[in-house]
């Protein structure tokens, strides 16, 4: 076949590309409604206080997987809860927690009334700003999670200081579409939900 | 190759894939090569193994994708393989990925199988009625500890995996022919998640001379997934693939992918695709395909998660690999 009419066959391809650079607008995956609104108060793209958020954009699919960058700051004996794969009042989902006393941060999972509690590095500043990756595969039976400290760029599973492949126990799955926060005494400062940062 | 007076063919694939633009991962990676291995083991058995490696974060894992002992030789008109397998349902979930028309699967497909399918240990069986016109009956039944690609045991399900493909062929004018499948799948995992597939699938040829000229490849799922406590995440996909054939060994098609979730937080949302192809193949050993992945999941008032990855692949066979039937 002559690449003239190679060319011409790829022209349109080449068109179609182009027009699909063209992108439509984004709603804001952040829009949220209060579960409980108790002291919680709104700062900058966060909340301060405590009380439940839910957002209102829904997850892809009950067993859909994501994943959660969360950066917060506890006070003393303060604690948050990301919910994921919940009903729109947080029940039901697959629950990771930090808690903080004095200066040891703690990790929980819980799926209904199974909880199982894992271990956060030192190097983590329990007093200070934390961040952390938190990868929910709500797909895998029972959901598989994994959780990585923020200094991570990459994320294969090895890397993780949480993988419920091989190390702590996942107490199941969430049934539900929604994902939130319960904040105690602590501030949530930021959020981003994309796709799973560990793909196997 | 074949080992000599055994009867032993063995044949390697490669896949190379690249990705590049936003969505993709920006390199190209040898996504997959496999080591196929098959053979009569003896007067009424015959035996396939096959192994694989797939590029999983940054290592190629080596693993048994297939191993099995069948026979069409104990029933008449009935043929059965036990081992593991990939399971005989659908149209992609049946070929091996190097073997798709395309790079990537479906949406539909990921969701409802996984990235490249669902490979399980169990039992087929399948019978060619004595029929005047072409009807094969699949049935099979697996472990179902797992669904889908995993490095893990699995937990013991409530229900094993089990499906049913009842297929039809009937020849089209213009030297065509089609072949459709009725499929089943069902399985109840350990968390009593229940998840019920049916769907159809439909693959037309038209051949001039010595290659395809037109092929229309599609598969239409609807899936219906119970879980405790009463929600569902019931959803329905298709993929339709039309592609033509320049001459022998080029070829340009162009996939569209739609799905969407029926929960009452998902029905107004549809997940779309939309793939050209443009493909070259010297010969049947190698195939060189670009292609360009336009999708993302439209909202009310916009929308999420767009991706347009570019995608380059590279596919080879060395030595003598099994034909599929149509």
């Amino acid at each position: 076949m002559r690449l003239k009419t190679v060319y011409k066959l790829i022209a349109p391809l080449i068109l179609i590309v182009a027009l699909g650079s063209c992108g439509k607008a984004v709603t804001d995956p952040y829009a949220f409604t209060f579960v409980s609104k108790g002291t919680l108060t709104n700062v900058g793209a966060g909340f301060t206080g405590t009380g439940s958020i839910v957002y209102s954009a829904a997850l892809a699919s009950p067993t859909s997987n994501n994943s959660y960058r969360v950066t917060f700051k506890l006070d003393d004996t303060g604690s948050i809860t990301l919910v994921s794969n919940s009903s729109n009042t947080l029940v039901g989902g697959v629950s990771v927690k930090f808690s903080r006393s004095g200066g040891t941060l703690s990790g929980s999972l819980t799926v209904g009334t199974t909880t199982n509690a894992f271990t956060i590095p030192g190097t983590v500043d329990a007093t200070g700003s934390v961040t952390i990756q938190i990868d929910i595969h709500n797909s895998e039976t029972p959901s598989h999670v994994l959780a990585w400290t923020s200094d991570k760029t990459t994320f294969p599973s090895a890397s993780a200081f949480l993988n419920t492949d091989g190390g702590a126990v996942s107490p199941g799955n969430g049934t539900g579409q929604y994902w939130g926060f319960i904040l105690a005494s602590g501030t949530l400062t930021e959020v981003a939900l994309s796709s799973v940062k560990f793909s196997d | 190759m074949s080992g000599a007076g055994t009867g032993l063919q063995i044949s390697a694939a490669g896949d190379l894939v690249g990705e590049f633009g936003k969505g993709g991962t920006g390199r190209l990676d040898p996504r997959e090569t496999e080591i196929l291995f098959f053979a009569p083991i003896d007067q009424t058995f015959d035996g396939l193994a096959t192994m694989a490696a797939h590029y999983e974060t940054g290592q190629l894992f080596f693993e048994v994708h297939e191993l099995t002992i069948g026979s069409s030789k104990l029933i008449p008109r009935t043929r059965f393989r036990l081992g593991q397998f990939f399971l005989g349902v659908g149209r992609l979930n049946s070929f091996h990925r190097h073997d798709w028309p395309f790079t990537s699967a479906p949406k539909v497909h990921r969701d409802f199988f996984d990235k490249e399918g669902v490979n399980d240990t169990g039992l087929e069986v399948a019978h060619l009625f004595p029929f005047s016109f072409y009807l094969d009956l699949t049935l099979g039944i697996t472990n179902g500890w797992k669904f889908g690609h995993s490095h893990v045991e699995g937990t013991k399900p409530v229900q094993p995996t089990h499906y049913a493909r009842l297929a039809t062929y009937t020849t089209l004018p213009w030297s065509g022919g089609v072949q459709v499948g009725f499929n089943y799948l069902g399985r109840r995992a350990s968390n009593n998640f229940d998840t019920r597939l049916f769907g159809v699938d439909l693959t037309a040829k038209w051949r001039e001379a010595s290659f395809v000229r037109f092929l229309l490849q599609s598969e239409f799922w609807y899936r219906i997934l119970s879980l405790p406590g009463g929600a569902n995440d019931n959803a329905f996909g298709m993929y339709i693939f039309p592609q033509y054939g320049l001459d022998s060994q080029w070829s340009v098609g162009m996939r569209l992918d739609a799905f969407s979730g029926l929960s009452a937080a998902s029905a107004s949302n549809l997940d779309y695709g939309l793939v050209p192809t443009i493909q070259y193949k010297a010969s049947e050993f190698s195939t060189i395909r670009a292609s360009y992945n336009w999708k993302g999941r439209l909202i009310a008032g916009g929308e999420q998660n767009s991706e347009r990855i570019f995608e380059l692949q590279a596919i080879f066979l060395l030595g003598s690999h099994p034909a599929h039937d149509f």
